[in-house]
């Protein structure tokens, strides 16, 4: 491994991960921008200036309540990530906790930890998440709770995978002979060992947990009115796509920027980060 | 071979496999480690429903001892089943049969954390010095490790020990901030071998310590163990599949075929008079340079 470029270098000599590192960094700049700033109240109505085009006022014009759309999805923005941020943190804590407990102690524990994660797997994650939303109930909470619990299978598969690999490496049994109980040697070695693996699931789980928010949004169970979110937009504009249907366009194009360009940097943090472990083993 | 017959394949060896009803012998206060009839049998995966899972006797009644400051070596081709002695004797596998005591105290009846506090005195090098190293570690912490588990040392006495001990090998101060990936494959065996002095254990077991490197950093390592026991007083038990290394460095060996030892005795005579005819077979099977 020796004379091998730095991890930065090879990520900047990687395309996707270039181009999706941009438009994530453009999402993210976005969502910060329109905490402090966004050109109009996303949220006040204008009756007077409804279905307006696009000028150098309303940069996307208005929708049919004269709200201005440029402003909307910037603050849509905020919404998707902090359905992204939530949801994933709340999937991988207990996925990873599940994976790596699994991974520790084998025998009837895995087992069960791992069909019960493969009867949740099994199901369609939208239709758990719509079912999830239904029992608990509507609201941009429940929905970001249904789209973490959902990703939580996704994540204690992987991790038991990956944690099974290292626990199989002579290091480990090294550490064994050194004294270490099975915490410590999940903690010190196994943990740090599979951070690289976990780190591109992340990205691939914010991208669908955007996606799944869209959806429970759109279907009128994530978030509510009036709080700006790209799946409302177009479950709201959906009446209005022949007369004019640009106002549908603009929100699909920012989800579809969004999940792009988190795969992208999903792809590439892959291609930068796996290859070295592959080596490693 | 059936695991009632422990004999079988002991041959006309000085017999080291004895009878599996004998009692663990009285513990001589000098006998650093007394291995009594060991066995492990390992099941396969079933491969149809209708049979009985296959068993493999991986160790088949295995019973020495070594002295304080002695050095036992353990020869045999792969599949013999010496490194799974090695991890039996180290506590790392749970045993079929036997007992294993190290200074008189039988490691596999302790209770978890006894044996865990126990493992200070006796430490473990592997065979692969690429994959004995935590790649995530700064070599510092990976030769702190055991005292790290196992004792309340204090952050500066534990680097001074890190570095006394590294220096013991022949490594440097300045090494401790690299991680093992820095390293040649004799530099990391070093570092391994750091590893396991750091507690001053009285034992150490060695799986094939050099059969990974290069023959001329062999030489290096195969010393430097030397050295180490002649200062430290460590007795060793080390497991080669190469007679020349065990030859070098132990004063005692046992050869080992299909989980029972054939042969054992003081390293000369077993090189000079070899009685079984395994033995034979595995010494005349080492190339000879020059005809």
């Amino acid at each position: 491994m020796e004379g091998q470029p730095s991890i930065w270098r090879r990520c900047l000599a990687h395309r996707s991960f270039v181009a999706g590192g941009s438009l994530t960094g453009v999402l993210v700049l976005t969502a910060l921008v329109s905490l402090v700033w966004t050109p109009w109240n996303p949220i006040k109505q204008n009756l007077r200036e409804r279905l307006v085009a696009p000028s150098w006022e309303h940069l996307l014009g208005t929708d049919q309540f004269g709200r201005d759309i440029f402003s909307i999805i910037m603050a849509g923005a905020q919404n998707s990530i902090t359905v992204g941020v939530v949801s994933v943190s709340i999937g991988m804590t207990f996925g990873v906790a599940l994976g790596l407990w699994a991974s520790a102690k084998r025998g009837w524990t895995e087992e069960l930890i791992m069909r019960a994660s493969d009867f949740m797997y099994a199901f369609p994650a939208i239709l758990l998440a719509i079912m999830l939303v239904a029992t608990l109930g509507q609201g941009a909470i429940n929905a970001i709770v249904a789209i973490g619990i959902f990703s939580i299978p996704v994540f204690a598969r992987l991790t038991r995978g990956a944690a099974n690999a290292i626990w199989a490496r002579e290091f480990i049994l090294a550490a064994r002979a050194a004294g270490k109980g099975k915490l410590r040697i999940t903690v010190e070695h196994v943990l740090p060992n599979i951070v690289s693996v976990l780190v591109v699931q992340i990205t691939i789980q914010f991208a669908l947990a955007i996606l799944a928010e869209a959806a429970l949004s759109f279907l009128g169970l994530g978030a509510q009115p009036p709080t700006p979110s790209w799946g409302r937009m177009l479950d709201e504009t959906r009446s209005m796509i022949f007369i004019n249907p640009w106002l549908a366009v603009y929100p699909g194009v920012a989800i579809a920027i969004s999940v792009l360009g988190l795969n992208l940097l999903g792809d590439g943090l892959r291609d930068v980060i796996d290859p070295r472990l592959a080596r490693k083993r | 071979m059936t695991d009632s017959d422990p004999q079988a394949g002991a041959g006309g060896a000085d017999s080291t496999t004895v009878a599996v009803a004998k009692p663990a012998p009285v513990i001589d206060p000098s006998t650093v480690v007394a291995v009594h009839d060991v066995h492990k049998h390992y099941t396969l995966p079933r491969e149809t429903l209708w049979r009985d899972p296959t068993l493999v006797h991986a160790v088949n009644g295995v019973t020495f001892t070594i002295e304080k400051g002695g050095s036992f070596g353990v020869v045999g081709e792969s599949g013999c089943g010496k490194s799974t002695l090695a991890r039996c004797v180290m506590g790392l596998e749970t045993l079929t049969q036997g007992s294993v005591e190290f200074r008189g105290q039988n490691i596999h009846a302790l209770p978890v954390e006894e044996l865990r506090q126990l493992r200070r005195h006796f430490q473990m090098v592997f065979q692969d010095p690429f994959g004995s190293l935590d790649p995530r570690m700064k070599v510092a912490r990976i030769v702190a490790e055991p005292i790290e588990a196992l004792e309340d040392t204090k952050l500066d006495e534990r680097r001074a020990r890190v570095i006394e001990v590294l220096r013991a090998v022949g490594l440097k101060e300045s090494d401790t901030d690299k991680y093992p990936h820095e390293f040649s494959g004799g530099q990391r065996q070093r570092i391994a071998i750091a590893r396991a002095l750091i507690t001053r254990p009285a034992l150490i077991v060695a799986d094939e310590p050099v059969s990974a490197l290069d023959v001329s950093v062999q030489a290096q390592v195969l010393n430097l163990l030397q050295d180490l026991q002649d200062e430290f007083g460590v007795t060793y038990l080390l497991i080669s599949h190469d007679l020349a290394v065990v030859k070098f460095v132990c004063d005692e060996v046992a050869v080992m075929n299909e989980g029972v030892f054939v042969e054992r005795g003081p390293t000369e005579e077993i090189f000079a008079n070899p009685q079984h005819d395994y033995t034979k077979t595995l010494l005349a099977a080492v190339p000879q340079i020059g005809g």
